[in-house]
């Protein structure tokens, strides 16, 4: 028989799977506008993502793409010259100037946020 | 059909059920895009080889189904009755639901003890939970549709109403009760009219105080207005209290009920003319004389007089409280 200890532990790595795509969600905009300084094709920003550690699935990074794009963040060209035609994005004027203000919130936050972390730590 | 033909079906048949769900403008340019995605998805995992069905299954899997990688491109998140509304909804379909059943049930029990017949017994218990339900999610969804610009132009942005005081409220039995007083009229006018009217014992029937033909053929403007006063009455359910929207609504459906009533009652021949004469026939009445030739007519001008009444005394009442309320405001 598993002890109530025991059911709080699988309970609490629910909870905790539960949560890290919460957190992460808030932060691929940020990291999507922060690789888009040149043109970049969805699928290889997929994986240029992924090598620095940044897993974004591909089926949630284009649609966003187009979001970013209908938002006027990113402009887009399909290239066809190559035998595969793909649609490259790169940032707007107006993209830069969001991604430089996330950036400059996001800063923020991660001091404001460990500050309090670290608070916790000591107390505890 | 060979190895890579299959394959480059299965994506065809993936990319056209995508499609099929996408609720956006430039679905080609959307349907392009997945194809070259999937093709980059195969190329990274076959490494130059032809893809294999079990490399083609792996990437549609990381995909997700068409229908779940459709609704990520479709931004606008769309509702029929969004979760705002919905608590309300599910409320007022609840009470509706258990209204008609018992209505449906005791008008089932009565005609199977005047007629000895189950009358169409469960089919017809069914039929009438089955257009509550359509009607009461009808409205709502007009109400979803059109009820943020409503809200905005009422309410302003962020400012609450105050809790409302005990005088202020609008007990939520008074709108129940007329939205399932409204139901009952619908399933008497427009399911069961030939019972409304007179029992004669000898030829064991009803004779109707309705042109059954007539009253049938008018049925979709009896539901319209009587769903004009579900309206009104959802809208006190939601609102709880004597607001602008409840004000403006209130006026507007009572007028529009008003009208549709003037108009059944005046514009069709709705009165079954025969009754006067079917009743001496069986002895009901003495003496025909008694009952006025145009009996029709006065009868129709008589409920017309006292819809006028109501409409003129609810309304009064309603922008007298509107206007009460908001000063105490």
């Amino acid at each position: 028989m598993r002890s109530t200890e025991d059911e709080h532990m699988d309970d609490s790595q629910e909870i905790l799977d539960n949560l890290i795509p919460e957190l992460k969600r808030g932060t691929i905009v940020l990291s999507v506008l922060s690789q888009l300084s040149g043109p970049v094709y969805g699928y290889s920003l997929v994986q240029e993502l992924s090598d620095k550690g940044v897993d974004v699935e591909a089926n949630t990074l284009y649609p966003l793409l187009r979001r970013l794009e209908k938002q006027g963040l990113l402009t887009s060209e399909w290239e066809t010259a190559s035998n595969k035609p793909r649609k490259y994005y790169i940032r707007s004027a107006k993209g830069t100037q969001v991604f430089e203000d996330l950036k400059k919130q996001w800063d923020e936050m991660v001091m404001r946020v460990n500050a309090l972390i670290k608070e916790e730590k000591t107390h505890g | 059909m060979d190895n890579q033909n299959q394959i480059q079906e299965q994506i065809n048949r993936y990319v056209y059920q995508v499609s099929r769900f996408l609720m956006v403008k430039n679905k080609e340019d959307i349907e392009k895009e997945i194809r070259t995605l999937i093709d980059d998805m195969l190329d990274e995992k076959c490494q130059g080889r032809p893809a294999t069905q079990n490399e083609l299954d792996a990437v549609f899997t990381e995909l997700g189904k068409p229908m779940e990688l459709a609704a990520k491109y479709n931004d606008n998140k769309r509702y029929l009755i969004g979760p705002a509304l919905f608590p309300i909804y599910w409320r007022v379909l609840g009470y509706v639901s258990i209204g008609v059943v018992i209505l449906s049930f005791i008008s089932m029990l009565v005609s199977a003890v005047k007629d000895g017949a189950v009358w169409n017994g469960f089919g017809e218990i069914f039929n009438a939970a089955l257009s509550a339900f359509a009607v009461v999610t009808i409205i709502f969804a007009v109400i979803e549709w059109r009820g943020l610009s409503l809200e905005s132009f009422t309410q302003g942005d962020l400012k609450l109403p105050p809790v409302p005081r005990k005088n202020e409220r609008i007990s939520r039995a008074e709108p129940v009760f007329a939205i399932l007083s409204c139901f009952v009229l619908i399933l008497i006018l427009v399911s069961i009219p030939q019972y409304l009217g007179v029992w004669i014992a000898e030829q064991k029937r009803f004779v109707s105080v309705f042109d059954i033909d007539v009253i049938q053929s008018v049925a979709p403007i009896i539901i319209l207005s009587i769903g004009i006063s579900i309206v009104e009455a959802i809208y006190r359910l939601i609102d709880g209290r004597y607001t602008i929207r409840v004000m403006i609504s209130t006026i507007i459906c009572r007028i529009l009920t008003f009208s549709l009533t003037v108009l059944i009652l005046k514009g069709f021949p709705i009165w079954n003319l025969n009754l006067p004469a079917d009743l001496a026939a069986s002895g009901v009445i003495k003496d025909i004389s008694s009952i006025p030739a145009n009996w029709n007519v006065i009868v129709s001008n008589v409920l017309i007089g006292l819809t006028a009444f109501g409409t003129a005394v609810e309304i009064i009442q309603t922008v007298y409280r509107t206007i009460q309320y908001a000063n105490n405001d």
